[in-house]
């Protein structure tokens, strides 16, 4: 059997749907040969090269344009108190207040990085903050100064935000540093809480706006129920019922309409035509429906339910910033004591103190209900030690409650020659369980242990933390 | 003028039942809701040359790009999150880390706010007369996770979106009753997205408790639906 299907998208020229047109059988044939087309794209059977995974070339789906990070800090205040360490230019201090690994999804190509709280800048020639992002051994990829977004609309001087947009940005794991000069309490000049920051692709155009209306009720126009092992339930046609020989029956055109009705509601998620009721629904095939459990699902999600070669997606899941160091890796307070009581105390990029197993952080998370036999979650931590090589003694892990497990990061890699800035991956953990169903109410943490006693009171700090979806 | 069929012109039953005339209209349906659905689907036009046929999505691009109905289903996912840790920052890590800090003492709150929330755009399903924007991503719904100095401790929770006035705000309670920390929710309470992505949110969370101290570690806010709320 020879399945009709067109390599490319053929449609059918308007002269064929002339009122007075005769119904020719090829053009019920490019339309079998589409359809199957648009049912091999969405659902990667039939060995379909060109999937719709939303990676930004031609033909394979919109970009999802998912926001990168949406972090509030709980208010920081930016003070320096008492005595800092100086910064690189031996003057006003530079600091990176956000240093940090993000995930950038292939096609997106231009960010805007915006932070919010209340600045008073005061000392024009430095206090330009800035937002540098780079390749994974601190290349430059692309940077800009932040311009302020509202100006002192409390009239008590202080800036609410600011914003800067990166043009040139490239997919995947990158290192993002937003960086300030702040100033001693002394010296006032340049002081600030920093509040919430966020970072999302530029936005395009100006988007749908009618509200869609729900629909209650029944189904009139045909959408044929998909088998239990089937996401939808579409048909197979042979190139052999297009022949001259053979009769234009209904078979075809009904088992079309019926077919374009099942991928309308497949794709879109929307019902079919004007029916008020979907067709499609999650479950089974043998227990009720079950809207949550992507093993169940019966509509294009990339759950990965049905069709094994359903295509994966890039996604963003969570950036978490810590707190703030020094541009030259000095550390944003005086390490010596705990708690610190030198520098940027209420916003510095904390230490583990504790040699043993200790969890340092946690979120609780939600989970994206994908699927896949090997996991494709991945995480990336970007850790700081001023120039110190005892942070190879550290391991750092991520552990999800709900699953029981802990998965150990890569031993740390220094960045670069100066060994202040180290990263540390975890790609294809076994954090995620293709057979579990989407969990929300799960905990995310942070855990670190250190083989042998330290140095000093700190020999390590935790500066920004990345996880995503990659296939 | 586009030179291929494209249109969203539907058929019911009674089009291919025996006793029906082959009109051109059923090629024109067929065609044309091909060619829609493959814009909607490869986020492109059949030809360069070929103007669109479908509608703009939320973002203002071609295509389904998974924002919720019709632009597919919507992906649950993490929105916006504030992480912490319980310790004081002396034991286990240097640096305190919980949201509320030294915790809500009995019978005084905690606020945060105005947070402006970047989101996804969507188009919204429903209106106001139908119960609401029924959209996935019109809702983000919140998890706390805290813990109580002693005894059980419960904390009201409000949230306003948009503006902070009476009519913008849900309200709920979250409690916890032990030293260890715990995840909790509130089915009333949620952050109301706008559908242009960028909404204001304030939130407060009073200590109802006489006695103890209402600890919050961390929160999340994230998408939980894939069709409709």
């Amino acid at each position: 059997m020879a399945r009709k299907k067109n390599s490319s998208f053929t449609g059918v020229q308007v002269p064929d749907g002339d009122s007075n047109a005769a119904t020719f059988k090829r053009a019920i044939e490019d339309v079998a040969g589409d359809v199957a087309l648009i049912f091999d794209k969405l659902t990667g059977e039939h060995a379909e090269a060109n999937t719709i995974n939303h990676g930004g070339t031609s033909g394979r789906g919109a970009l999802l344009r998912m926001p990168l990070v949406e972090q509030h800090t709980g208010d920081r205040s930016l003070r320096l108190d008492g005595t800092v360490a100086a910064g690189s230019d031996g003057g006003p201090n530079r600091f990176y207040i956000v240093a940090t690994p993000i995930f950038i999804p292939a096609g997106e190509t231009s960010i805007d990085v915006v932070v919010r709280g209340s600045f008073i800048l005061n000392d024009v020639t430095n206090a330009q903050p800035r937002v540098i992002l780079t390749d994974a051994s601190k290349t430059e990829i692309d940077s800009a100064d932040m311009i302020a977004m509202d100006n002192d609309d409390e009239n008590d001087g202080a800036i609410r935000g600011y914003k800067a947009r990166l043009e040139a940005v490239t997919a995947g794991v990158r290192l993002l540093f937003i960086e300030m000069n702040l100033t001693t309490e002394e010296q006032n000049s340049n002081v600030g809480t920093f509040s919430s920051w966020s970072v999302y692709p530029t936005p395009t155009g100006t988007g749908a706006a009618a509200a869609v209306q729900p629909r209650t009720g029944s189904t009139q126009v045909g959408v044929r129920t998909p088998a239990s092992t089937q996401g939808v339930g579409v048909r197979d046609y042979d190139a052999s019922m297009f022949s001259a020989e053979q009769p234009l029956h209904s078979y075809l055109t009904q088992g079309l309409n019926y077919d374009l009705n099942g991928l309308y509601e497949y794709a879109t998620g929307a019902p079919a035509a004007e029916n008020e009721s979907y067709t499609l629904v999650d479950h089974d095939g043998a227990a009720a429906a079950d809207a949550s459990n992507p093993a169940r699902s019966r509509f294009f999600a990339h759950t990965r339910s049905l069709y094994s070669g359903e295509p994966d997606i890039e996604l963003p899941l969570l950036v978490h910033a810590f707190g703030a160091i020094g541009t030259d890796g000095v550390f944003a307070v005086d390490p010596a004591a705990v708690p610190p009581v030198d520098g940027m105390v209420d916003w510095f990029a904390p230490w583990p103190v504790q040699v043993a197993s200790a969890t340092l952080w946690g979120v609780p998370m939600a989970w994206p209900d994908l699927q896949h036999a090997s996991s494709k979650l991945c995480a990336a931590l970007l850790l700081g030690s001023n120039g110190s090589t005892a942070v190879n003694n550290w391991t750092f892990s991520l552990n999800s409650s709900t699953r029981a497990a802990t998965v150990n990061f890569s031993a740390p890699a220094a960045i670069d020659a100066t060994n202040d800035l180290w990263l540390c991956t975890i790609t294809n953990t076994s954090l995620w369980d293709s057979t579990l169903p989407d969990v929300v109410g799960d905990t995310l943490t942070l855990l670190s242990s250190r083989s042998g006693a330290k140095g000093g009171t700190n020999e390590v700090c935790v500066l920004g933390l990345c996880l995503y979806w990659d296939p | 003028m586009p030179a291929y069929l494209g249109d969203r012109l539907f058929l019911d039953d009674g089009a291919f039942c025996g006793e029906a005339k082959a009109h051109a209209t059923v090629i024109r349906s067929l065609a044309g809701r091909t060619r829609y659905l493959y814009e909607l689907v490869s986020g492109t036009t059949m030809l360069n040359s070929e103007p669109l046929v479908s509608p703009p999505n939320p973002e203002g691009e071609v295509g389904i790009n998974l924002s919720g109905p019709p632009w597919g289903s919507a992906l649950i996912h993490p929105i916006a999150w504030i992480g912490g840790r319980k310790d004081p920052g002396t034991t286990v890590m240097a640096g305190p880390r919980p949201l509320t800090r030294d915790g809500i003492p009995a019978l005084q709150s905690w606020s945060l706010g105005p947070w402006i929330v970047k989101s996804r755009r969507y188009q919204p399903l429903g209106s106001a007369s139908d119960g609401g924007d029924k959209a996935p991503y019109s809702r983000a719904r919140l998890h706390f996770r805290g813990w109580a100095s002693s005894g059980t401790v419960a904390g009201a929770v409000s949230v306003w979106s948009g503006r902070k006035t009476e009519s913008n705000e849900r309200t709920g309670t979250i409690s916890y009753s032990s030293t260890t920390e715990a995840i909790t929710s509130s089915s009333t309470v949620w952050i109301d997205l706008d559908p242009s992505g960028k909404t204001k949110v304030w939130i407060t969370i009073g200590n109802t408790d006489a006695t103890d101290t209402l600890h919050i570690t961390s929160l999340m806010a994230y998408q939980a639906v894939k069709r409709s709320h």
